[in-house]
């Protein structure tokens, strides 16, 4: 399975999975109009990743700004993980927001209870 | 410099008005133009004396307002000949931001629209969270329960009739 790697632009994140190491990292600002249109090859990425997963996994958010329609497709993105998680494999998001920010903070915290994967918190400075 | 400085710049050599702590916009909105006016918008929050937090929960709201603005402009106004306009402004005075928008409504839109937003300002703190889950997961109106939750903002809406059209108002202010 080939890597994924989406440069950053203006209102979508940068995106650079590693399916050999496992790690799979989102990096800075989301909030294009169209969310559906940036992540569902994302997403597609990780369906397929899903299936032949590296030994440990670690899905690593690091999220400026982030909008309700990124929100919604973060949620779907991260579903593609929960059979890996159901099936006892190692799967953790490290999720990490600004300091002070407790808008993105618990939006982590949601999704974390809504479906029940394991989050790891850090406040970082952007 | 930065893009709000070199519009105030030339606003000063042309001699036109302009506020320092205003932003402003009056026409057709589609999704073109709120990238632009997010890129405008996120250098003038930045130029106000909120803490850097509180000028992401201004900008994070505006995002939400301006899409939804666009979204429905595309969507309603897709085969208009004569584009609808909305209007957009942007405040600061000390240490609260103002956010006002209101956009044309088609009159078949009206019901639907008021009885959604009724629904969602009159639902109570402990309510917001629960329809947020719902929204996150499966369903709508996730940008305006996010900036309903949002901690020491008024905000507000109304749909009104001015002459022959029908008006969305969004009021938003965000105090440090």
């Amino acid at each position: 399975m080939k890597k994924l790697h989406i440069e950053p632009y203006l209102q979508t994140p940068e995106v650079d999975f590693d399916p050999e190491s496992g790690e799979l990292k989102i990096t800075g600002k989301s909030y294009p109009a169209d969310a559906i249109e940036f992540y569902q090859p994302v997403i597609d990425w990780c369906n397929e990743y899903a299936k032949q997963a590296a030994k440990e996994t670690k899905l690593i958010c690091e999220i400026e700004y982030l909008n309700s329609a990124s929100q919604k497709q973060l949620v779907e993105l991260l579903m593609a993980f929960k059979p890996l998680h159901d099936q006892g494999k190692s799967f953790v998001v490290k999720w990490k927001y600004e300091e002070g920010d407790d808008d993105i903070l618990s939006v982590g915290e949601l999704v974390e209870h809504e479906l029940g994967l394991p989050f790891d918190y850090e406040e970082v400075t952007f | 410099m930065s893009a709000v400085l070199q519009i105030q710049k030339k606003k000063e050599l042309f001699d036109l008005p302009f506020k320092q702590n205003e932003l402003e916009f009056w026409g057709p909105i589609d999704t073109s133009f709120s990238n632009s006016f997010l890129a405008v918008a996120k250098d003038f929050i930045g130029r106000s004396s909120l803490g850097k937090v509180d000028q992401k929960k201004v900008f994070t709201a505006l995002i939400e307002l301006i899409q939804n603005i666009s979204e429905y402009y595309e969507i309603a106004f897709k085969n208009e000949s004569c584009p609808a306009d909305s209007y957009l402004n942007l405040k600061y005075q000390d240490d609260r931001i103002e956010v006002t928008t209101a956009n044309k409504l088609k009159i078949e839109d009206v019901a639907q629209l008021t009885k959604l937003f009724d629904e969602i300002f009159n639902l109570s703190h402990s309510d917001l969270d629960i329809a947020r889950a719902k929204a996150i997961v499966k369903g709508k109106s996730l940008g305006l329960i996010m900036i309903r939750r949002m901690k020491n903002a008024y905000f507000n809406y109304s749909i009104q009739q001015i002459g022959k059209d029908n008006w969305l108002l969004f009021d938003l202010r965000i105090a440090a």
